[in-house]
């Protein structure tokens, strides 16, 4: 019952968030009869005929339920440039290279971050957690588009080890299409490492105090059995939690690295269809973004549950 | 005690080392490209300017080294995305005109010299009131899809472009066309609503490359996407911009060699300009084109087996005056403007001095340029003495600029600020994005002071014609001087070559008093590539640098 109610709410999130990224087509300046247009926008009947065309002249709500009707069917219109290609065709192509990026670049993360957050949640103040610390600070302060220089210089001009443009799986393969990723992924991962790291190690600091642990201590089990299978579970939820606001925020946030390595992504495609005043593509891309959160966010709460019993039952 | 205190840093010296090794890292692949610089500087054989100002009017010759090898492919780095690969698309971007030349032919050629030359057109001819264009074109060719290039194709091409549904950023030029009529299979006839005598140079634009009309019915709205022309290459997929060899080709090279030469180019788009270079660096592409004049100088002073050909004089960028609106309704406000403007200031600060200042439409080395015609020249007091003058008469001195908001305007136009500010005038710079900033100018409501704009191609007499004539459609200055009507009028209508060079050069000068625009620096753009790559033509003068790469080759 509680999840029912639970899923019902983020429908209507799901729905309300559409209906604001809708109304921007009203609130934003200008008319996208006369974007459409061109260089015919002079043409004060032509102009109207792509009105009609559009049922822009229809009220706005008649206009949602059609436009919600349609993207609920995988219709998202076309975009609004001049070549009007269908937005459905611009996310087939740039939708995998992100989620590609964004699972490895997450998946990296935590296999990094969890050893080094507990080890140096464990030894705090020790010497392992200072460097660590001092390390997480330094990549913190790093942004992209210097770690991602960097990376080229060093794997790319200087050693010609890797490819600097990524490609994709569909149109070299799985293995050349990863080979071209480590460099973007690495860009991605060294700020998210640093975050993760310094949440898990200060939570394992607050549970190692926990009088579980010393029972567990107190049992003679090992150091590294407390660790991973006594203390980091309790200890993972701030991780857990930002983990999953970071997959919402990258998906349209990687816009730099997506620049440095050419890739052709949700980022780009959003940054440019906002210049070009493509209204239409910022709308569908704004409600991915938005529907990914609220998705992911709910898997989180389940997630919160298994990793707590306590949550399951109240 | 001092020990532990030099233990409990040592962390944060392992950082900074950490640090220290990074940006030793990124300078030391400067350094070592810097100390080759000082070894080959003297192989740079490409680069056709070096370190003096670039020259010609962008007609080079084409670069050849050794016999043409067949075979091979290469990736083509370019600055953006694809936007559309449809003639009746605008076509706007260097990548798209890159794209578009290798998958189309045009009815007729530029050749290098900027005369025109015979493509799928192989004869052209006007009749004596220049209303009347009769044109022969080749009937022994296919489209990449099979359909046969012939008389149909092309008057199925010009009815897509006058068909309002097309939407066509050409409508303008269209506008010109009474009807297009196709006698035989081999003859085009455009009847004109009024005499041009530089139809043909239209038909060697972006107007004049021919899509199948089998695929523009096929494909309806999706065909910007989905092109098929005559030419070179045939587009495998727009998602990858795999361009494949021609098999069919129907052009040869001058010694009778089945063109293109390469089997395979892949167009890869670089949007970082430190990216495209780096990619060069490091062999992930053979060649890119550029805009960024940053790219040019870094490739010529930081060294490696690079060539540049430099691409300029064909466009510039200009400012946009309202001459509607105070305060440029009045002639000595403008006058004040171009007093104050200093192109050599401009070039050195922002373009490290790689560009050639711009004082008229036409290059110094066009046939069309007059040395009568040039802007006033930087003299700031004299600036000085006509905006006191205005401020006398109560008159405004100050203004708005609007541009699009890129990293090269917002530096030019803040320049611009500073040097106006000393001739005490107060501007404002405003930045809007591409479609606010076109709707807010090229609407024509007027509604603006000035514009930045970068300048349409003036390679021919009638460069100036839709931007200067009364109403004209790139007229957004709302310029209007009866001398300069007549003779623009004048010069569509005659084929009297030194008539038209004449009259050209009364219009700029005519304008040059009347200062509607004010030039800043000619546009320079570049193919930046491996020596291994080879067979460069000249741009077309129209193309922003793009070339044709049937004739491009990897040297064996």
């Amino acid at each position: 019952m509680r999840w029912v109610v639970k899923i019902l709410a983020l429908i209507g999130v799901v729905i309300i968030v559409s209906m604001l990224t809708f109304l921007m087509t009203d609130l934003l300046p200008g008319d996208p009869a006369e974007v459409i247009a061109g260089s015919n926008a002079s043409d004060p009947a032509f102009v109207h005929k792509i009105r009609q065309e559009l049922n822009l002249d229809d009220p706005l709500p008649v206009r949602y339920v059609h436009w919600a009707g349609a993207a609920l069917h995988g219709d998202f219109g076309r975009s609004l440039e001049q070549n009007s290609e269908p937005i459905s065709d611009k996310l087939r192509r740039t939708i995998p290279n992100t989620v590609q990026l964004l699972l490895l670049a997450e998946i990296v993360s935590i296999i990094v971050a969890v050893p080094i957050g507990v080890y140096s949640g464990y030894r705090a103040n020790g010497k392992f957690d200072k460097v660590t610390t001092g390390v997480a600070f330094l990549l913190l302060a790093t942004p992209a588009f210097v770690s991602g220089v960097v990376l080229i210089a060093i794997f790319s001009v200087s050693t010609h080890l890797l490819k600097i443009q990524f490609q994709p799986i569909s149109e070299v393969g799985v293995v050349e299409s990863l080979k071209t990723s480590i460099m973007p992924v690495a860009c991605i991962s060294v700020g998210i490492i640093a975050v993760y790291v310094r949440l898990l190690r200060t939570d394992m600091i607050a549970t190692l105090q926990e009088d579980f642990v010393l029972n567990a201590r107190a049992k003679g089990l090992k150091s590294r059995y407390i660790l991973f299978r006594h203390a980091l579970r309790p200890s993972s939820f701030s991780l857990l939690t930002v983990a999953g606001i970071n997959l919402g925020t990258l998906i349209g946030g990687s816009v730099i690295v997506e620049q440095l390595f050419s890739i052709n992504g949700v980022g780009n495609l959003l940054v440019q269809s906002i210049s070009s005043r493509d209204i239409a593509t910022v709308q569908v891309i704004v409600l991915i973004i938005s529907v990914t959160y609220v998705a992911v966010n709910f898997l989180v709460d389940l997630l919160y549950s298994s990793l707590d019993p306590r949550i399951r039952r109240g | 005690m001092s020990n532990r205190r030099v233990q409990s840093r040592l962390p944060y010296l392992f950082a900074l080392l950490i640090v220290f090794a990074l940006v030793a890292a990124s300078c030391g692949g400067n350094d070592d490209k810097k100390g080759a610089s000082d070894n080959t500087t003297t192989t740079q054989a490409g680069d056709t300017g070096g370190t003096q100002p670039p020259t010609g009017s962008g007609f080079n010759e084409p670069e050849h080294e050794g016999t043409p090898a067949e075979g091979g492919s290469i990736v083509f780095g370019v600055e953006s995305t694809i936007a559309s690969l449809d003639p009746a698309g605008s076509l706007a971007q260097p990548s798209d005109i890159l794209t578009a030349l290798a998958i189309y032919d045009h009815l007729i050629d530029y050749d290098p010299k900027g005369g025109l030359t015979k493509s799928l057109a192989t004869d052209w001819s006007s009749s004596s009131d220049l209303k009347t264009w009769t044109i022969k074109v080749r009937t022994d060719i296919k489209f990449s899809d099979g359909t046969p290039f012939n008389a149909a194709a092309v008057k199925a091409q010009f009815d897509r472009f006058l068909d309002p549904a097309t939407n066509c950023t050409c409508a303008p030029t269209v506008a010109q066309i009474a009807s297009v009529e196709t006698p035989d299979d081999a003859t085009v006839v455009f009847k004109l609503k009024e005499p041009n005598a530089f139809w043909a140079n239209t038909l060697a634009g972006t107007l004049g490359f021919i899509a199948s009309p089998t695929a523009t019915a096929k494909y309806g709205a999706d065909y910007a996407r989905n092109p098929v022309g005559t030419g070179p290459f045939v587009l495998q997929s727009y998602d990858s911009l795999v361009l494949k060899k021609n098999p069919n080709y129907w052009k040869k090279d001058s010694e009778g060699r089945q063109l293109p030469y390469l089997d395979q180019i892949k167009i890869e788009p670089i949007p970082d300009s430190k990216v495209r270079l780096q990619s060069l660096r490091s062999g992930d592409i053979d060649i890119f084109q550029t805009a960024d004049t940053d790219n040019i100088v870094d490739v010529v002073k930081g060294g490696g087996d690079f060539k540049v050909q430099k691409v300029t004089g064909t466009s510039s960028t200009i400012v946009l005056l309202n001459l509607k609106k105070p305060p440029f309704d009045d002639i000595r406000m403008r006058q004040a403007f171009a007093y104050a403007l200093n192109r050599t200031e401009i070039n050195r600060v922002q373009y490290q001095g790689s560009r050639q200042e711009s004082y008229s439409a036409y290059n110094p080395s066009s046939p069309f340029y007059t040395k009568e015609g040039e802007q006033p020249h930087f003299d700031l007091a004299k600036a000085k003495a006509l905006v006191a003058d205005l401020k006398k008469d109560g008159k405004p001195t100050d203004y708005k600029a609007i541009c699009i908001p890129t990293d090269e305007s917002r530096r030019v136009l803040s320049l611009v600020q500073q040097q106006m500010a000393k001739a005490g005038i107060k501007v404002t710079n405003e930045f809007k994005d591409q479609g606010s900033y076109v709707n807010q100018i090229f609407a024509k409501t007027g509604n603006y002071q000035a514009g930045c704009f970068r300048s349409p191609q003036t390679a021919t007499p009638d460069g100036l014609h839709d931007s200067l004539i009364t109403g004209g459609s790139g007229n957004v200055m709302f310029y209007s001087n009866k001398q300069v009507d007549k003779d623009l009028t004048a010069i569509r209508a005659t084929t009297d070559a030194d008539e038209q060079a004449k009259l050209v050069k009364r219009v700029q000068v005519t304008a040059a008093k009347d200062l509607p625009v004010l030039q800043l620096l000619f546009d320079l753009f570049g193919n930046i590539h491996t020596s291994k790559v080879s067979g460069l033509p000249a741009p077309e003068p129209w193309s922003l640098g793009a070339i044709k790469v049937a004739g491009l080759y990897l040297q064996k």
